[in-house]
């Protein structure tokens, strides 16, 4: 297990070199020119810009930057930021910081039960009426852009019946619409995967032997297929993850939620550079990280993939 | 005489797809007496797994008895409630299937698999459920079974998952085991161990086994009595001697003939012309009349019923009795 | 020399294809789906046609207005027909994504076949590339590749190309793993068929059903990316229409003027589901199992 979680950190390697690289040549190529944006509010004060250019290593040659780069980011100093002056972008991006994964672990907490639960209560009533009708249900869920779905919410909910406030964070009441929002594709494609896994699994001899044993039908379910469901399920997780991540960017900027999406996209909009392209290094590693983990959890679930794990040694 | 353990009586099994209930099993009857090793043959597709399913009342959603009654220890058990059936299952009658690569949960130790029947039924938990598992797995002659009890399927081979079915079928001492093609997936030296296993759990339980199988050589190792299904329904009821010797039915003779043997010589194997009819094109009047050599009008006219031949056999011809005697003439 | 043709084994006759536009029709899913894809295609070609107002024809006193005889649907922030501005959307829609399709699969499925086919360092250099793209949330890259080139339509094109030809590179291979231990690819490469024409007669055809599934289930996430960033503001720019930048300035006054946000949202959404209908009963009849980006 150990030289796994070596092996594929190891395998980070080159995609994190990527995303550096990428991040780097983005806020190089990126329109605008920083000292710029910093000096927006004082006139072509050339002094002021000199220094500027001096303290954020502007003036050096461009290989000299990257390295400089490079070194900072291994120790997470991701530099100054453009926007807020001489403020290093570690100070900028900490309120996001404890936003943006509450968004998404409570997204992906709604999400992973509801999905699972509605799935496999599809799967065991097969040809009956709840099936069909929740097949149809799903397959809205899934097509309907969140911000659709935002949309609508947020005008039967908010507006119409009052019942919630519109945008904003900070109170569990603010958080229901947004988390509501991000979850709901998921928890229609997960459905979706577990009715499939769970069709499947069921059909499985050792179903039919659960039965042939005299087992209540509850445990034949519970006990052993519904765990045979899940481990499929898994390997779809970090998808899925991947996909929340993304859309919380979208999430986040229409309910007005200061995470870190949304202060990617304002940064790339106001030129601050360095902010942007900090929270997207970060995301991906986040998504890399979390891909990772779902795999060795994979592991350590799986009898089978464990002894094949040992075998190869 | 004892009463049988098992009778069946005129079973019928149908099954439904897409609006459409199609009969796979026709008024099968027999009965079983308790300890008695009674084997089921025909070919893939002729409806003898579905008898077993019937009994065990495994057929699934879109199975069902379509007519008929099952006794099983004096006791209906055919219209029985779901939850005394539970208590049946597993307890009294066991059941092993064909493929042992898939029959067990690859999550769950064989330990825990064995030992689940053990406290549902038997109400055995903790140190006890596991001594016990461990002589189950000593019975079924698995080595060193202490440390087997926590292996996976996945790490057993083939004959080793065949022998903890059967330990899981056997743990609550069942009075009926049905083995339902137990041997088919396994090589054929694994299948001589499984099949003396068999005989020896019969010898040391008392245990009555309904084995199907499609080998004629299994039949005559095993069985003491036979049961010859084609297209769904009984052709043939013998005791094994008789049935090898003195074939009452043209398809259970010709099933023998197929079968070479050393000493014959023969430019081309014997086969039986036709083939299999589904269960949804089933002919007029006897439903092997199209492939049988003595076929006669009546055959094509009208479906024979199971005909007494005395001496405990029976068998689903018009002609079975002529044909009989005139193999009598022949000796 | 002279090319022997072999029988292909899963060529389409017309009769075989008569036969599965038969049996898709039984399917609801596809009716519905395909009426709506149709409805859509039409509305988008036709739109100078349906349209009552050019999509920029500005009226600052009419911003605003509720749905009335003049505006069926009512009229935006800057007066303009919302109905008019949803069937050019449709254009947007359908130009954007089906110009990724088409870039994605010639790219990736060409890729993916160099890389199943020939093995080797060709597969490990592609498939490192693929890895390394697919390692990146799809939005995320997305995004940075239009902040890199500055938003408009055709930037659009190319970072939703880049996101998703790595997926279809991914598929292709495999499926071309499989197919390459078949009987009729060594019978091709005995008869001396050129690997142009082995890639393009022989395996394309045999590979074709898992793609098309594929490409159908694609269009509509590919629709809601393109959405997702015209919302965002990274997309397709004014005065051009597009349905997501239309339900952002709906967003923003769905508290007095809800009927371009929901109007926009209805549209989208039932456009997404029609195309996702259609796919899942494609899928159903090419192949069962299909998952993944």
């Amino acid at each position: 297990m150990g030289m796994f979680l070596a092996r594929r950190l190891v395998g980070l390697i080159p995609v994190l070199a990527t995303a550096i690289i990428l991040t780097f040549a983005a806020i190089q190529a990126l329109p605008g020119d920083p000292v710029a944006v910093m000096l927006s509010n004082h006139s072509a004060d050339l002094d002021l810009a000199s220094r500027l250019r001096a303290e954020y290593g502007l003036d050096q040659p461009l290989w000299r930057q990257f390295l400089a780069y490079v070194g900072h980011v291994l120790t997470g100093d991701f530099g100054l930021s453009f926007r807020y002056v001489h403020t290093p972008v570690i100070e900028v991006l900490r309120d996001g910081l404890t936003v943006s994964p509450v968004l998404a672990a409570a997204a992906l907490g709604l999400a992973v039960p509801l999905g699972l639960v509605t799935g496999c209560t599809a799967a065991l009533n097969r040809n009956r009426w709840p099936d069909a009708v929740l097949i149809l249900v799903l397959v809205a869920g899934l097509s309907i852009p969140n911000f659709a779905l935002a949309a609508f919410f947020v005008y039967l909910f908010s507006i119409k019946l009052g019942v919630l406030p519109v945008a904003g964070w900070g109170s569990f009441d603010r958080a229901v619409l947004p988390v509501a929002v991000l979850a709901i594709p998921y928890a229609a494609q997960i459905a979706r995967l577990s009715r499939t896994f769970m069709l499947e699994v069921l059909q499985q001899d050792y179903v039919r032997t659960a039965r042939a044993k005299g087992l209540p039908e509850r445990l034949v379910i519970w006990r052993h297929a519904f765990r045979n469901t899940l481990i499929p399920l898994f390997t779809q997780i970090g998808i899925i993850f991947g996909g929340l991540i993304s859309t919380s960017f979208v999430v986040e900027t229409i309910f007005n939620i200061p995470g870190l999406g949304r202060m990617a996209i304002q940064s790339i909009f106001a030129r601050d550079y360095p902010v942007a392209m900090a929270i997207i290094l970060m995301f991906t590693l986040f998504y890399a990280l979390i891909n990772l983990a779902v795999d060795a959890l994979y592991l350590a679930v799986d009898p089978r993939l464990r002894s094949q794990l040992t075998a190869r040694r | 005489m004892a009463p049988p353990l098992l009778a069946l009586d005129s079973v019928s099994v149908a099954f439904r797809s897409e609006r459409r209930e199609t009969e796979v099993l026709s008024r099968a009857s027999f009965a079983m007496a308790p300890g008695e090793i009674v084997g089921v043959v025909g070919e893939s597709g002729s409806g003898k797994s579905v008898m077993a399913l019937a009994i065990m009342r495994l057929l699934g959603a879109q199975g069902r008895v379509s007519g008929g009654r099952i006794r099983f220890d004096g006791q209906e058990i055919t219209t029985l409630p779901e939850a005394a059936m539970r208590a049946i299952r597993g307890r009294q009658i066991g059941m092993v299937f064909q493929e042992p690569m898939t029959s067990l949960n690859p999550l769950f130790t064989i330990g825990y698999q064995i030992a689940e029947v053990l406290a549902i039924h038997l109400g055995l938990k903790g140190a006890a459920a596991e001594r016990r598992v461990v002589e189950l797995l000593a019975a079924v002659g698995i080595p060193s079974p202490a440390e087997r009890v926590k292996a996976y399927p996945h790490q057993l081979s083939g004959g080793m998952r065949q022998r903890v079915m059967l330990a899981m079928a056997m743990a609550c001492g069942p009075k009926l085991l049905i083995a339902d093609e137990p041997t088919t997936a396994l090589d054929v030296t694994i299948q001589a161990q499984i099949l003396e296993l068999l005989l020896r759990l019969k010898r040391d339980s008392g245990t009555a086994i309904l084995l199907i199988t499609h080998d004629m050589g299994v039949i005559a190792r095993m069985a003491e009595r036979v049961l010859v299904v084609y297209a769904g329904e009984i052709v043939e009821d013998a005791p094994v001697r008789e049935l090898f010797a003195r074939p009452g039915h043209p398809y259970t003779r010709l099933l023998l003939e197929a079968v070479p043997t050393p000493r014959q010589r023969l430019a081309r194997l014997p086969v039986i012309a036709g083939a299999l009819p589904p269960p949804s094109a089933l002919p007029q009047g006897c439903r092997f009349h199209p492939r049988c050599p003595d076929a006669i009008q009546r055959c094509r006219d009208e479906a024979p019923a199971a005909f007494v031949l005395g001496g405990g056999r029976s068998a689903r011809c018009w002609r079975a009795a002529e044909l009989l005697a005139a193999m009598e003439g022949v000796r | 020399m002279s090319d022997i043709t072999i029988p292909l084994p899963a060529a389409g006759t017309s009769a075989s294809l008569s036969r599965f536009g038969q049996r898709l029709l039984r399917d609801p899913r596809a009716c519905v789906g395909g009426l709506i894809v149709l409805a859509l295609v039409l509305v988008a070609i036709l739109a100078p046609l349906l349209a009552p107002y050019p999509f920029d024809e500005v009226d600052l006193l009419g911003a605003w207005a509720p749905p009335s005889p003049e505006h069926w649907m009512g009229a935006d922030k800057l007066g303009r027909d919302i109905l008019s501005r949803l069937l050019f959307g449709a254009r947007t829609s359908l130009i954007v994504s089906l110009s990724v399709v088409a870039i994605t699969l010639v790219v990736g499925v060409t890729l993916g076949m160099l890389a199943g086919y020939f093995e080797g360092w060709i597969d490990t250099g592609i498939m490192r590339l693929v890895d390394i793209i697919l390692a990146f949330p799809d939005m995320v890259f997305a995004i940075l590749v239009t902040a890199i080139l500055g938003p408009s339509m055709a930037t659009v094109i190319v970072a939703l190309s880049l996101v998703w030809w790595p997926g279809a590179a991914r598929l292709t291979r495999s499926l071309v793993l499989v197919q390459k231990n078949e009987l009729y690819v060594d019978a091709a490469i005995v008869c001396g068929t050129p690997v142009w024409r082995i890639f393009l007669r022989h395996l394309l055809p045999n590979i074709v059903a898992p793609l098309i599934v594929r490409a159908s289930v694609g269009i509509g996430l590919i629709i809601m990316a393109e959405a997702s960033l015209s919302l965002l503001g990274l997309g397709v720019q004014e005065p051009q229409p597009s349905w997501g930048s239309m339900i952002r300035d709906g967003l923003e006054a769905l508290r007095t003027d809800p009927y371009l946000a929901l109007f926009g949202s209805t549209v989208l959404a039932i456009t997404i589901i029609g195309f996702n209908l259609l796919g899942d009963a494609l899928r159903d009849l090419l192949d069962p199992r299909l998952g993944g980006r």
